[in-house]
């Protein structure tokens, strides 16, 4: 176990600086020259561009700016953007809300998802199945920005339950609705993906031999067919908390929350090339290490697998 | 397939279920022609098979009028509705009909410009569709020639293939498509094919890869090679066809998938450019006034998602019917 996770560890490393690579040279390829963006209009002294462009490195060559980043996202320093604020600080703004908003959608997708999963399960063929998965297919047929309108609409403004928009009424009240909608296509393909697994568990060889073997149906239930059936769904919620942790750029913007999706997009908008790059930094180490933690649990929940 | 597999299809044709109003004459026909597959072992492909099984869901026959609709739609729009009414440039549209709720004249109301949100609708499919298609066959044949390179040949080829998969699969579709898309200067259509396929392909790469590897020490490729086929026969005629499956059902699905992520994009503003439109950019353009003329964001939003539920249906159907450990 802990060598296959050291070795799993050292294949993230040409991922990450080839994830990073990827992002730096695309941000470096953005039309237009920052610091004339950001002066412009104003009188300016060229002495002072040209301090601006040696203090962020944009007088080096390309390469030489992407491996001076990374040192210094080894030595836990993200830079600073343009007008002077430290990456780090527009992290600890932004990500508590993202994150807020993440754990609170997670939470829905999990208690929904594989709770009415379940149940869909136990009564395959009947009223419930049926309309759980007629209702799941058309829940991911909506694009989120259509659901996250008309939520809005509904929730917000005809019945007004909750503010449209905004966080000033704190957790839950003005999270509630976007993490529904947030978590509403997650929610609808854990549900799916728990029922088919299940059905599969309760169809298998080792389900019938609990059963001969006379061992109560919640004992077979709990440990038997749920433990065998999770597997693919915890790996399809890992992945997914991953995701979710992004932000939601879409669903950021239509409630007006303040937390990472919509500081990407607004920073991709102003070629704020160290904050892009910070943020997706940080994601992809957060994917690559959800994916290392959904593998090592296969082993915890399944011990047929080993780890060579 | 073996010869028991047909006898047992025979069967199912002998008794088809009281389905058709089937003529004496027509049960014998039937009949003769089961006993005829029977007899000679008449093998049913892979194509066959799944056709088999489509027929008989009901949720596939749904998707495909809606599929069928919608390329209609796209195919000749001109026959459903005049373009003259989505454009201020053409004279079709009236400012002072700005924002009327649907009545006989323009079915689905006007927007802001007094444009008949019904015609723009109709014309907004095109680019949707065109993206969706172009995206999906892009990034099936991308993935499949480097998962079965990888799958197939192994070693180091495959270890340096599997890194670079790697590095596209980390970055989320929404994500990188911005960074992508802003860094060429929102290009359109074809930009958005383009995210789409660099991003996308990376996924039916990695299916094809993994069941490569289960095919390629299968009997039948052993005496492929005993029978002297080279690599290149290998892959094409006897790995492809058995790996291909799962992927078909994914690019069914990911058709679906597409139409939404260009309606996403053009939301965004990323995607089409005016005075091109599709139903991501009329949503987006109907976003500012919604809350007064709701129809100018509903109606372009039904027909949005009843074109991806068509194709998600369809590729379930595909699902089931090439999966012979779900029919029951």
């Amino acid at each position: 176990m802990g060598r296959y996770a050291a070795r799993r560890l050292l294949q993230m490393i040409p991922v990450f600086f080839g994830t990073t690579f990827l992002i730096y040279a695309l941000m470096f390829a953005l039309p237009g020259d920052p610091v004339h963006s950001l002066t412009v209009g104003k009188q300016t002294n060229p002495a002072y561009l040209e301090y601006i462009r040696e203090q962020f490195h944009l007088d080096q060559p390309f390469i030489v700016q992407y491996f001076l980043y990374i040192k210094g996202i080894f030595t836990g320093d993200f830079g600073t953007t343009f007008n002077g604020t430290p990456v780090w600080d527009i992290f600890a703004q932004r990500w508590p809300v993202s994150v807020t908003l993440a754990l609170t959608a997670f939470a829905i997708e999990i208690v929904f998802g594989l709770g009415l999963g379940i149940v869909a399960a136990l009564r395959k063929g009947k009223f419930f199945d049926h309309f759980s998965l007629t209702f799941t297919l058309v829940v991911i047929a909506i694009p989120v920005f259509v659901l996250g309108y008309v939520m809005q609409w509904v929730f917000g403004v005809k019945l007004g339950w909750v503010a449209p928009a905004g966080i000033q009424d704190g957790w839950p009240k003005s999270y509630i609705l976007p993490a529904i909608v947030l978590a509403s296509l997650s929610l609808a393909y854990a549900l799916r993906l728990t029922r088919s697994s299940l059905l599969e568990a309760f169809g298998s060889d080792f389900v019938r031999t609990a059963r001969a073997k006379g061992l109560p149906g919640r004992r077979i239930m709990t440990h038997y067919s749920l433990r065998n059936s999770l597997i693919p769904v915890v790996t399809f919620l890992g992945a997914d908390l991953a995701a979710l942790m992004g932000g939601a750029v879409i669903t950021e913007g239509i409630y007006n929350i303040p937390g990472i999706g919509q500081q990407l997009y607004q920073s991709i908008r102003l070629h704020e090339s160290v904050v892009v790059v910070g943020i997706v930094t940080v994601l992809v180490i957060v994917y690559l290490i959800m994916n290392l933690f959904v593998d090592l649990l296969y082993g915890v929940l399944d011990p047929r697998i080993r780890y060579e | 397939m073996s010869d028991p597999q047909a006898r047992h299809d025979g069967a199912h044709e002998f008794f088809p279920g009281g389905t058709e109003a089937g003529s004496l004459e027509a049960d014998r026909q039937s009949l003769a022609v089961a006993a005829h597959r029977t007899a000679v072992g008449d093998p049913r492909g892979m194509l066959g098979e799944a056709w088999y099984g489509l027929r008989r869901t009901w949720y596939f026959w749904i998707s495909a009028v809606l599929v069928f609709f919608v390329f209609l739609i796209v195919a000749f729009p001109n026959a459903f509705a005049n373009k003259d009414e989505t454009s201020s440039l053409t004279g079709g549209c009236d400012l002072m009909n700005s924002l009327e709720p649907p009545s006989a004249e323009h079915w689905f109301g006007t927007d802001q410009l007094g444009c008949d949100v019904y015609s723009m609708t109709i014309f907004g499919a095109r680019p949707s569709v065109t993206v969706a298609l172009v995206a999906t066959v892009a990034t099936v044949l991308l993935g499949a020639i480097v998962g079965i390179i990888a799958g197939f040949y192994g070693g180091w080829i495959d270890s340096l293939l599997s890194r670079v998969v790697d590095i596209f699969f980390g970055l989320p579709i929404l994500l990188g498509g911005i960074v992508i898309l802003t860094a060429l200067g929102t290009p359109g259509l074809w930009g958005v094919i383009f995210v789409l396929v660099v991003l996308g392909w990376v996924g039916t790469a990695r299916m094809i890869r993994s069941s490569t590897i289960e095919a390629k020490n299968q009997d039948y490729v052993l005496a492929a090679r005993a029978l002297g086929a080279n690599n290149r026969r290998i892959m094409s005629r006897h790995i492809l066809p058995n790996a291909i499956g799962p992927s078909i059902v994914v690019a069914v699905i990911s058709l679906g998938g597409y139409v939404g992520a260009e309606a996403t994009f053009s939301y965004l503003g990323l995607g089409i450019q005016p005075p091109e439109f599709s139903w991501g950019s009329i949503i987006s353009d109907a976003q500012s006034v919604f809350f007064e003329a709701p129809w100018t964001l509903f109606f372009p939003s039904i027909f949005l998602t009843l074109t991806v539920l068509a194709f998600i249906l369809m590729g379930e159907a595909v699902h089931d019917a090439l999966d012979p450990k779900q029919r029951t």
